[in-house]
């Protein structure tokens, strides 16, 4: 570490912040963390405890130009079950269409269908990372299934696409084709 | 604004480092702090082979880690693996399981906890990428994007080119990476950064 021996040498310790970062000095020891730097916040958790036939996170704030939608231990109530998502700028009042592809479909579509599991224990899981910034409103991503009894006939991708929208999408779910959820835990995290 | 007032009529100037951030102090005594979005956490560069480069101790304060490789060179032609841990590699059951999928060979899904990231296609030509972890202490699963490619060569195999993404099934904060290869790193650059 290179210092400043004039400053460091001072005996004057305080704190302040400059540039939206705060700035320590304590004896000879200068340190600081930049409120500038990029984060993460958690916005929303959506526990599923007993059968549903969607969860959705509405209301998220424009202030987040970047959305992470992590869905895990997503649980059908029978075998076979796509999991769809969809994204909406007026809190699903509608639905807005998205030019994606995956492992194994591509279109032009609402809902975005994602791969399904074989049989109703294999527990869905995946992830779309969110650019929430127009005109362009992009996403990648991933899904896939675990413990389930057997791999054969699971489904995993990537997912990449963009949402055609001339507002910032403020909403977003997640369902299964033909069944409800019966368990399964979904996050929805904001950066800015 | 609050601020130190007898700090900044400092009329000293310099630049004082700490960690990956600068404090710029001006003639006029002014401070400034500039630290980029990302902090390098841990740099390793092969110096004589090796198959296997770890990275350990990842502070939890990050919720995000992108590690990136560059200029890789094989003895052979080989593949190369990502492993993850919760507990600096103590135990083998820190992580429940990592899923993960390329574009390249296997086109659809890995189920195992050794992420399988691409086939390198030549002893001799350089691969690069990186590897881009939401690290994520509130959520069951860790998500992972990656990209393999070649940085240089005149032809390469397709399975090299590939971007991938999987999750990790874990509550706990992933703290360690494993890079390894089935063949032996004889040169490259291996760095760690966290946001």
């Amino acid at each position: 570490m290179s210092h400043n021996p004039n400053l460091a040498s001072t005996s004057r310790t305080g704190v302040f912040t400059y540039n939206s970062s705060t700035i320590n000095l304590s004896g000879n020891v200068l340190s600081a963390t930049s409120s500038a730097q990029k984060t993460w916040a958690l916005i929303g958790t959506n526990t599923i405890s007993s059968s549903v036939a969607s969860s959705s996170f509405t209301s998220i704030s424009s202030t987040y130009k970047e959305l992470l939608f992590v869905w895990a231990n997503v649980t059908p109530d029978v075998a076979l079950a796509t999991v769809n998502v969809e994204f909406s700028s007026n809190n699903l009042s509608t639905t807005l269409p998205v030019s994606w592809q995956n492992n194994r479909y591509c279109g032009y579509s609402t809902p975005m269908a994602l791969g399904s599991g074989r049989t109703n224990t294999n527990k869905r899981a995946g992830f779309i990372h969110i650019y929430n910034r127009l005109p362009f409103i992009v996403m990648d991503g991933y899904f896939g299934c675990y413990q389930g009894s057997s791999t054969n006939g699971l489904h995993y991708g990537l997912i990449s696409g963009q949402i055609t929208t001339v507002s910032t999408i403020n909403s977003i779910r997640l369902s299964l084709s033909g069944a409800n959820m019966t368990a399964g835990t979904l996050y929805i995290y904001g950066s800015n | 604004m609050s601020y130190n007032s007898k700090i900044l009529t400092t009329s000293s100037k310099g630049i004082a480092a700490f960690k990956a951030g600068q404090f710029s102090i001006a003639s006029d005594g002014k401070v400034s702090a500039s630290s980029g979005a990302y902090s390098l956490i841990q740099s390793q560069t092969i110096g004589t082979a090796v198959n296997t480069v770890t990275f350990t101790n990842i502070p939890s304060t990050y919720n995000e880690i992108i590690g990136v490789f560059s200029n890789v060179t094989f003895t052979s032609a080989g593949n190369i693996f990502y492993q993850f841990s919760a507990d600096n590699f103590s135990t083998t059951t820190s992580i429940d399981a990592v899923y993960f999928v390329n574009s390249g060979t296997p086109a659809v899904g890995q189920y195992n906890s050794t992420t399988y990231l691409a086939k390198q296609g030549a002893a001799s030509v350089p691969i690069m990428g990186y590897i881009h972890l939401f690290n994520m202490s509130s959520s069951l699963i860790k998500c992972i994007r990656s990209f393999i490619g070649t940085n240089g060569g005149t032809s390469s195999s397709s399975a090299t080119n590939v971007p991938g993404a999987g999750t990790i099934i874990s509550t706990n904060k992933i703290n360690a990476i494993k890079v390894s290869t089935s063949a032996t790193f004889s040169a490259g650059t291996f760095e760690l950064y966290g946001m």
